[in-house]
Order: structure tokens, then C-alpha cells, then sequence
């Protein structure tokens, strides 16, 4: 009887309980959408690793390519190699790669771990690779699968040219994912809090009424925390299972991001019963914040005092965090403490900011007024798509920034058109001729690339050196984030430069010393320049290829070729004269515009992700605002209704309607800029350094606000437009009609 | 670049597909229904009157489907513990080639045949097995016949100069290192060497090696044992082995201690089972044995983790005055592989005592 009294609100109101189900479920389905694939990542990424450790290329030592019968004879000797037979197929720098599953066998785990479908290119078996290769370029590589202590005569390790050290920086992709998720959560919380206690709000008149008929206000709040249980679990699972729908929509971009960016793929099958239960705990957890109101007393109401100081406390903590973290997490947290500071300082700001002047006209002195109160109980909504459409800013700021500067310095760093390496066991010298032959060659120059040690604090640690002819035009056209004065003159007398991440990371600034170790032999070089090197967790030198030790054995030496402005005939008679000079059958050869190609596309879609939680976010916002917009206008329906009585027409009334919808929307999106500016500078300058060990320039795009703004309109119009349709006929007295709220 | 890694992670439905005929499943017979699937499709097929020609039948049969080097070795460590061996390598084809065309070009990674090994040993109620596969005409993997020389990776069965073999292997914590000397002429099963696998004349070509003696070293978990006994080699193609209506395949190859050897296998379950067997007497001499000489039963099972196995049986040959008990020691002997089976030392006491070998499969639950 008491349960059919407590439910019957929403028999009255079948709406708020539509919207506070979706609600749920729209969130638990975007938050365990983002935890499913997150530890689906990790998951593979651990897989992945545990494969492959040790995973090295095998090639011979007088540099000649690898053949069949090299594989089988490895094999013989007891080698677990692998075959991989990369052919080009010539359509926009498509390729199919030959593997040959009956020789995987021996490489480790093979027998358990996931096991996904191969279907299809760019994986096809080696017979079918080898015939493509009769008419296609190709190299076939042999791939160390399992380590060996010893290596037959005439091999050596080659570490994959092609692979990154990317532990550290998957990590941190996968940190700022699931950064993204907490705010997805927090963003919906405060949606889920703020449709319940609007609805709460609606029931306290029919509960206080059970209380006078005698029913005990602590049974009272039992059956309403079970009712928000039974709600909780109602949204939850149709949620979870739409997540992991979610999670395989976004998978795929995801894993393609995953494996392009840093070598891994996104295989493993997700863990559905700990996510369920994550899942159903988070949901508790905020079902538990939303019933807070009931286990405190009721009568509470005006308890906001303490909100703007604690706002201020957050705000100035968040700051001092956010300026000294030296940890991601550190930055995190600032992070986090920012937002909350806004989101609690928004209301209090925002009463202030709809403020009505007392000689305003009459109707715009009822918007205003109106507009204040819808700010005061659309709080917390308010408050979620501030923060939504923030992040939103935000995470549009830095994709556009990076694609703009990350263009910027590929195209300074694929100076050049070519790029050919040199085969192991052949000299730079014998190529010379050819590449001194103009109508081949317009410019080139070599690159060598090794390692180099660090001296600090008594250690020593390894990073990447990168020698070259500092005098090329080439390389004198890279703009440098920071340098003495004629940096690269300094260079060719000995100076180094270093990469972004090693400065960030020793504290390096120009015109300062840094103690290296080359081949054993100690130095101290002065730094003259710190350059970006996007994309990269190592730390780098570079300096002149004339300073480096006489003995020093580079491990990968490429030269870097610009070719004649008028070349008809393009690469193919320059990597022939090549071929023939060194006597190899083939060469590694990479042309420009594909690396740059495929670097776009590495990092669209690696972003792509990003974007696409963000705005899902955004929407579930706008959704919800909507929502509670719609049954607070309804709620109030009655006094919008008097304005009809005053003599205003069906239209102006629409008009005013609309006024006050998208006044409200603008207030959320006044509020919603400087909350992205301000997270776009924490991403920029604190986050991405923290992550990747590079930072961006700080760039706002107004243009994208007005979008925002236009989105936002477009929402109160609609909010408006549904209103008006439903309005009840004039002359009627709408609180006999509606029973509306007083 | 896409990562090698993805492909340590996809190779497994590939070697289904290329292994069992696309089927994505391994079959459920085993290993000995490799050749069923697909049926002909050009395949030559045993039939009575075909003869053995050695030394040629040691090598390849490319135009045959399937084929097999089957190794069983009970042996005995220097502190006379009982150690079991296996060495197997087999072929199958997925084209096939009359054997006098030429091998197609190894730069073309060809896929007319893949090959797989089986290693395993079996001590002290412990089993080790690793498994290998290959595609042939690339050199990873092949059969010679003279010199013999059968190989697959570094896991090699060598003729050496003075006649004996060599057969090293290794696995997953256990390799082996052996000399082979064979002893007596080889036994032709069957009809001089076509034994019938059913009632209505389908069969193989089967000869084996009933007698070798071995030694050698073993390596078990990093410890080396000393080793030598008797070892038992069948060799054995065909295109087909078992029909669609037959079920599993129960094999034994036993050595008296008296010096007769009895070779018998049960084809299928029920009253369609269908047997044959090979008796090689105390002085050598080879009695074939028709089904209806032979009575086989399963006296006693074993749970274990794949399923329930029948670990003892009875074997009478009334007409040899042979009435056997033969008994699996305690453990658990799966070769877990893409194609899971039994293979376990048995001993065999009753009308005489010996020791031997039991191979089974289609009793697998997974």
C-alpha cells in the first residue's frame, strides 16, 4: 500500500521516471563504455608484451637480403624466426603482408591468449604475398620470436626499426582515457543527482502528507533508497550492456589508433563480469549521492553558504596544484579540483549574473527573474553541461592545435623526398658518385642514428643520438622551440641539440652543459637548441655526424634525398643506380609523402577517440538539461500560462518562451568558455608535457564557441518549440488543469 | 608498421584452416582422420597389390595425403627406471603431385603440403609433448629416403655413415638425443604391406621397424638421464584412414619378453569396429592376423582432465595362444596438441609379459 502510495508519483509523472531511467542508462552505458575498452587496451597491451618481449629483426651481416632459404636454415639450426613478406601494392601506399601461421608455433604463448579472426589483407599467407611480390616491390624480414642466447655466424639482432619504446607513452594514453572516463562519471552523477532531487523536490508534498497519515519518516526513506536501488540496477544493466555495444563501435577506431600509435592491438576480449561489477558499483556509489538528501534531514535547504568558500578553496588549491605537479596524476587531480571548484562557484556566480535591474522594461524584468530561478533549480544540470561543454572546448582546442603545429613540424622534418637506408655492411662512400649525379639527386644528406649516454648524478643512462650534416639546408629550416643565437653554427662546432622531452626531463635550457658518453669516450657539449619531437617518449641528441668518435658503430645509418625539381622518371633509376652500387637486391625506401600521410592518419584517429567520448558527453548534457528543462518548464507551466492571461498572443508568448530557454543555454555556455580555456591550458601545458614529455602552444578557436553556442540555441529552441505545442488552451485556470506546482 | 605481435595473436585459426581443410575445427577423430577431410581430390589411393619399395618408401609420398614417421621407444634410465619416448613427424597433403614432377620454387612459399612433429616424453608418471608445424617444399620441413633424413626444424631423424640414425629433439622442458641402430628386415603389415583399415578394402600402406635399439640422453626439467631399450618406427601413408561413420582409432605395439612382437589396432567403436593386427613371432617370423582372430576389450578407465580413458584392456589372439593384460602406468598421457590424443608405455603381463605402447584417440571430451 505504502509502496503503491510512493510509486504513484510516477504514474503522475511518467516522464521524470523515462528521463531518470535513460539517464542511468545513458551513463553507465558511456562510462562502462570507456572502462571496457580501457582495460581491453591495457589487457592487450600486456598480452602483447609479454609476446613479444624480445622481439627483434634478424638480418645478416653483410647487409644482402634475407631469403627463403636463410629462413629455412635458421629454422633448422633450432631459431625460432618468423617470416614477413611486406609487399607494396602500389594504391595510396596500400601493402599486404605475408606471414606464414604453420611457422609460428614456436614463438611463445601462441597457445593461449586471445585468438582473433584473421580475416583478410593487410594479412594474407605467404603464398599468396609471394605471388603478389613477382610484380611488387617487397622485402621479406625474419623476425626473432622467441630469444636465443647465441646467434649462427653471419646474423645479427636488428632492433625493429619500426618500433617505438612504447610502454611509458600507451600508458599515458591510457591514463588520460581513463581521466576522460572519471569525468564522464562525474558528469553524470551530478545529471543523475540533479533529475532525482528535481523529482524529489515534486514528492515532497505527497511524502510529507504519508508522514501526517503516519507513516515513519525513517520508513519513509527506506523505501525511497530502495525505490533508487531498484533504479540503480534497472538502469544499470541495459547500460552495461549497451557499454560494451559502445566499446565495440569505438573499438575499432581504437584499436587502429592503438596499434598505428604504439604498436599494440586492441585484442583482448573484454572482461565482462569485473566490468559488470565496476560497473554496478560506481552506479551505487552515485545512486548513494543522489540519497545523501534523504538520509539528511530535509529541511536543509539553504546549506549553500558553505559552497563558494569551498569553491575558493578548490579553485586556489587546484592552482597552486596544477602549476607544481610533477606527476600526471598530481596534474590530475589539480585538474579534478578545478572543475569542482567551478562547478560549485557556477551557481552562486551565475544568481549574481541574471541579477534583474530594477528599470528594466516589464517582461524582460519577469524573464530575468524566472531566469534565476531556473538557474537556482537547474543547478546541478547547469553545472554538468558547463563541464561538459568545457572538456569539449577543450579537447577541440588541442586536436586542432596539435594538427596544425604537428603538421608543421613533419613537414620540417621530411625536409627531403626520399628516404633510403643504408644496407648493414655497405659504405655511405659507395653511393656517393650516384648521389653527386644532378639529374638524380638535387641535395641529400646522411643520418645516423645510435645511442648515447647520459651522465647525471653518477649514472649513466642510455638515449637516442642522432648525428647528421648540420650544414644541410635540410635540416637548417627546423624552427626551434628554444636556442642561443646561431644555433647551428654553434652545432657544427660541436654544440648538441636536444629533443623536448630530454629538456623537459634533465631541466635542460640553451647555452647550458650536458656531460655524454660516446663509445666510452667522456665529453661535455654545450646545449644549443631544444627542438619538438612529437609522438616520442625518448630522450634525443643530435649533433654533427663530424664529432662523433672515429670508431662509433651507428645502429641504423639512412640518407635523406631531395630530388630534382623536374624529375619525370621519379625514384625508380636513382634506387636502381643504388641497388647496383651497393650490390644489394633491394632497399628500404620510404618517400615522403606516405610517412606524412601516414603519421595524419596515425594521429586522426588517435584523437578521433577523444573527441568522440567528449561529445557523447556533451550530448548525454544537453540531453539530460533537456530533460529536466522540460519538466521544470512543465512544473511551472502555470505561471508561464499567466502571461497568456496578461494579454500576451500564442507567438509572443513562443517568443519569450524561447528568450528565457536560450538565455539560460547562453548563461551555460558564458560559463562553459572559461572553463575550456582554462582546461585547454592545463592539456596543453601541463598534461601533454606530463604524458608525452612535449608541449603545445596555447591556441583558443572562437569560431568553434559560436558552433557550440549555435548548438546550444538550437537546443532551447527545441526545448521551446515542444513547449509551445503542448501548451493547454487559453482561459482555461492552468492549476485546475495541470495541477501544476505553486 | 603494424606490429609482428598481431600476428603471434591470429595464427592459430590459420593453422586450423590450413592443417584440418578450412574446417576451423579440428576434427574430432584425431589426427588419423586428417585424410578424410575433402575426400579424394586427386589423391592416389592404397589399394591391395600395391607393394612396398624400399628404400624409396621412406621418403615422401606427395601424391598421398597423409603420412606418417611414428617413432614409440620404452626405454629404461641408467637407475633402471622406465622412460617412454615419442618421435613423430607427419604429412599432409593439401595438393597433390605425382612424384616425378618437380617441387614447386621455394621463393613462392608454396602451400601443397603442411607438416607437423610430435615430441614426447613420458617418466615417472610425468608427460612432456611439444608440437611443430612447417609448410613443406621450403626446406623447414621434409622426408629423404636415402640417406634417410626426416626433418622438421631442428627436430631431425639422420642416416648417419655407419648406418645408424641419429634423432635429436627438444620441447618445453625436455629434449633428447639418440642413436638408433635398426635391427632386423622391416615388417610389411597386412598383404606385403597394404593393411586394411575397413571391411570393404580401403586401407594404407604400413611397414614398420619393430626393432631398434637406441641409446642416448635424455633431458627432463634441466636434469640429463642416461638411456637405452627398444624402440618401435612405423611408417605408414595413405589418402584415407578412417570412414565418416567410424569413430577413434586404438593402437598397440607390444614387446614380448620372449621376443614376439604383436602390432594391433581397432578401427572405429562397436560391433563396426573394425581390427587387424601383425604377429611377429620369437624367431621372427610375420603371421598378419584377420579381425576375426583378434579380441580386444577395455577391462578398466582412468578420469582424467580431458576425459575418461580406457587404460586397461585385454588382448586375446586365440589362434598365438596369446592372452594379454595391458595396462597404462598411473598419470596422465595427452598429447595436448591441435589434435588431442593418448600415447602411453603400457605393460603387458598375462600368457606372457612385456612392455609397449598404446596409442588412442577419439576419447577426447574438449
Amino acid at each position: 500500500m505504502l509502496l503503491r502510495a510512493i510509486l504513484s508519483h510516477y504514474r503522475r509523472h511518467p516522464l521524470q521516471l523515462l528521463a531518470l531511467w535513460a539517464i542511468l542508462t545513458l551513463a553507465t552505458a558511456l562510462w562502462s563504455g570507456v572502462w571496457t575498452l580501457t582495460t581491453q587496451a591495457r589487457d592487450s597491451m600486456t598480452v602483447g608484451d609479454r609476446q613479444l618481449a624480445g622481439q627483434q629483426l634478424l638480418v645478416r651481416q653483410d647487409g644482402a637480403a634475407v631469403t627463403v632459404e636463410d629462413f629455412s636454415e635458421l629454422r633448422r639450426q633450432g631459431l625460432c624466426v618468423v617470416p614477413w613478406l611486406e609487399v607494396s601494392t602500389g594504391e595510396g601506399g596500400a601493402r599486404v603482408i605475408g606471414v606464414d601461421p604453420l611457422a609460428m608455433g614456436c614463438a611463445d604463448s601462441t597457445r593461449s591468449g586471445p585468438v582473433p579472426v584473421l580475416d583478410g589483407e593487410p594479412f594474407v599467407d605467404m603464398a599468396e604475398a609471394a605471388r603478389l611480390a613477382r610484380q611488387q616491390p617487397s622485402v621479406l624480414r625474419l623476425y626473432l620470436a622467441q630469444d636465443t642466447d647465441g646467434l649462427p655466424g653471419g646474423w645479427q639482432r636488428q632492433p625493429d626499426p619500426s618500433a617505438l619504446d612504447t610502454g611509458e607513452l600507451a600508458d599515458s594514453f591510457l591514463l588520460n582515457l581513463n581521466a576522460l572516463a572519471v569525468l564522464v562519471v562525474l558528469v553524470s552523477a551530478l545529471l543523475i543527482r540533479s533529475v532525482y532531487t528535481l523529482g524529489l523536490a515534486q514528492r515532497r508534498h505527497g511524502l510529507k502528507l504519508l508522514e501526517r497519515y503516519g507513516v515513519q519518516r525513517r520508513r519513509l526513506r527506506r523505501y525511497l533508497l530502495l525505490e533508487l536501488g531498484a533504479l540503480a540496477l534497472l538502469g544499470a544493466v541495459p547500460g552495461f550492456g549497451l557499454g560494451l555495444v559502445l566499446a565495440e563501435v569505438l573499438g575499432s577506431g581504437f584499436g587502429v589508433a592503438l596499434e598505428s600509435l604504439f604498436d599494440a592491438s586492441l585484442l583482448a576480449t573484454p572482461r565482462t563480469g569485473t566490468g559488470f561489477l565496476v560497473t554496478l558499483g560506481v552506479m551505487m556509489l552515485v545512486v548513494l549521492w543522489c540519497g545523501l538528501d534523504l538520509l539528511r534531514n530535509q529541511e536543509n535547504r539553504d546549506g549553500h553558504r558553505w559552497q563558494v568558500p569551498v569553491a575558493a578553496g578548490c579553485l586556489i588549491g587546484g592552482v597552486a596544484l596544477v602549476l607544481g605537479a610533477d606527476s600526471l596524476l598530481a596534474a590530475f587531480v589539480a585538474t579534478a579540483l578545478l572543475l569542482a571548484g567551478a562547478g560549485l562557484v557556477t551557481p552562486w556566480l551565475l544568481q549574481r549574473l541574471v541579477a534583474p535591474h530594477r528599470d528594466a522594461p516589464p517582461l524582460r524584468l519577469w524573464r530575468r527573474r524566472e531566469l534565476g530561478v531556473l538557474v537556482r533549480r537547474l543547478a546541478l544540470p547547469l553545472v554538468a553541461l558547463q563541464l561538459a561543454a568545457g572538456t569539449v572546448i577543450a579537447v577541440h582546442a588541442l586536436v586542432h592545435t596539435f594538427e596544425g603545429t604537428f603538421n608543421q613540424w613533419l613537414d620540417q622534418r621530411l625536409a627531403g623526398d626520399l628516404f633510403i637506408e643504408v644496407p648493414d655492411g655497405k659504405a655511405v662512400s659507395a653511393v656517393v658518385p650516384v648521389l653527386s649525379q644532378s639529374h638524380l639527386v638535387a641535395g641529400w644528406h646522411q643520418v645516423l642514428r645510435g645511442q648515447v649516454g647520459l651522465s647525471a648524478n653518477g649514472t649513466t643512462r642510455t638515449l637516442d643520438l642522432m648525428a647528421t650534416d648540420t650544414r644541410s639546408p635540410l635540416v637548417r629550416g627546423w624552427s626551434l622551440l628554444d636556442a642561443v643565437n646561431s644555433p647551428w653554427q654553434a652545432v657544427s662546432e660541436g654544440a648538441v641539440l636536444v629533443n623536448e622531452q630530454l629538456a623537459r626531463r634533465q631541466g635542460l635550457s640553451p647555452g647550458g652543459a650536458l656531460a655524454i658518453v660516446l663509445d666510452g669516450e667522456r665529453r661535455k657539449v654545450t646545449v644549443a637548441g631544444i627542438y619538438a619531437d612529437y609522438g616520442r617518449p625518448a630522450g634525443e641528441v643530435l649533433m654533427d655526424m663530424d664529432f662523433l668518435p672515429s670508431g662509433y658503430t651507428p645502429g641504423f645509418r639512412s640518407l635523406t634525398i631531395t630530388l630534382p625539381v623536374n624529375n619525370g622518371s621519379g625514384q625508380g633509376p636513382l634506387v636502381a643506380a643504388l641497388e647496383q652500387a651497393w650490390q644489394v637486391d633491394s632497399l628500404q625506401v620510404r618517400d615522403n609523402e606516405t610517412v606524412h600521410r601516414i603519421a595524419n592518419r596515425i594521429f586522426r584517429q588517435t584523437f578521433a577517440l577523444t573527441r568522440a567520448i567528449s561529445y557523447l558527453t556533451l550530448g548525454l548534457a544537453v540531453a539530460a538539461l533537456l530533460l529536466t528543462g522540460w519538466v521544470v518548464l512543465g512544473a511551472r507551466q502555470w505561471y508561464y500560462q499567466l502571461l497568456t492571461i496578461w494579454g500576451l498572443t500564442g507567438r509572443a508568448w513562443f517568443r519569450v518562451i524561447f528568450m528565457l530557454a536560450t538565455e539560460l543555454m547562453l548563461v551555460v555556455w558564458a560559463a562553459a568558455v572559461p572553463v575550456g580555456i582554462a582546461l585547454t591550458w592545463v592539456l596543453v601545458q601541463r598534461i601533454n608535457p606530463l604524458a608525452f614529455g612535449w608541449s603545445l602552444p596555447m591556441a583558443v578557436y572562437p569560431g568553434f564557441w559560436l558552433e557550440l553556442m549555435a548548438l546550444l540555441v538550437l537546443a532551447a529552441l527545441s526545448v521551446a518549440g515542444a513547449f509551445y505545442l503542448k501548451r493547454p488552451a487559453t482561459g482555461v485556470a492552468p492549476v485546475l488543469v495541470t495541477g501544476g506546482e505553486r | 608498421m603494424t606490429s609482428i605481435r598481431t600476428v603471434v595473436l591470429v595464427v592459430i585459426p590459420l593453422i586450423l584452416a590450413s592443417v584440418a581443410g578450412c574446417s576451423g575445427e579440428p576434427p574430432e577423430r584425431g589426427f588419423a582422420g586428417l585424410a578424410e577431410e575433402g575426400q579424394d581430390e586427386g589423391f592416389r589411393q592404397p589399394a591391395q597389390g600395391d607393394r612396398i619399395r624400399l628404400p624409396a618408401d621412406w621418403g615422401a609420398h606427395p601424391d598421398y595425403r597423409i603420412e606418417w614417421w611414428y617413432l614409440t621407444a620404452n626405454l629404461t634410465t641408467a637407475d633402471g627406471q622406465p622412460l617412454g619416448l615419442q618421435w613423430t613427424q607427419f604429412r599432409q597433403g593439401l595438393e597433390p603431385r605425382s612424384p616425378e614432377t618437380p617441387a614447386p620454387d621455394a621463393t613462392l612459399w608454396p602451400l601443397q603440403s603442411a607438416w607437423m612433429a610430435h615430441g614426447a616424453v613420458s617418466f615417472d608418471g610425468q608427460h612432456w609433448f611439444d608440437e611443430r608445424f612447417a609448410r613443406g617444399d621450403i626446406g623447414q620441413a621434409g622426408a629423404m629416403a636415402a640417406p634417410l633424413r626426416v626433418w622438421l626444424d631442428h627436430w631431425q631423424l639422420t642416416e648417419s655413415a655407419d648406418r645408424t640414425w641419429q634423432l635429436s629433439a627438444s620441447g618445453n622442458g625436455w629434449s633428447y638425443d639418440l642413436r638408433l641402430t635398426p635391427g632386423d628386415a622391416v615388417v610389411r603389415h597386412g598383404n606385403k604391406g597394404f593393411s586394411a583399415k575397413t571391411a570393404d578394402g580401403q586401407g594404407s600402406m604400413y611397414f614398420s621397424l619393430t626393432d631398434i635399439a637406441i641409446e642416448g640422453e635424455v633431458v627432463l626439467d634441466g636434469q640429463s638421464h642416461s638411456v637405452s631399450g627398444p624402440g618401435w618406427l612405423d611408417r605408414e601413408w595413405s589418402s584415407q584412414f578412417l570412414r565418416s561413420d567410424q569413430r577413434g582409432w586404438d593402437w598397440f605395439a607390444l614387446r614380448l619378453d620372449d621376443g614376439g612382437r604383436l602390432m594391433l589396432f581397432q578401427v572405429g567403436d562397436g560391433d563396426d569396429a573394425f581390427r587387424s593386427g601383425t604377429w611377429i613371432d620369437p624367431r621372427g617370423q610375420v603371421h598378419s592376423l584377420a579381425p576375426d582372430q583378434i579380441r580386444l576389450e577395455r577391462t578398466g578407465y582412468r578420469n582424467t582432465g580431458r576425459g575418461r580413458v580406457p587404460v586397461r584392456w585385454r588382448v586375446e589372439v586365440p589362434s598365438r595362444s596369446l592372452a594379454l593384460e595391458i595396462q597404462a602406468p598411473s598419470g596422465e598421457y595427452w598429447n595436448d596438441g591441435l589434435y588431442p590424443y593418448w600415447e602411453s608405455p603400457v605393460s603387458v603381463s598375462g600368457s606372457a609379459s612385456g612392455h609397449g605402447y598404446m596409442e588412442l584417440t577419439g576419447y577426447d571430451r574438449n
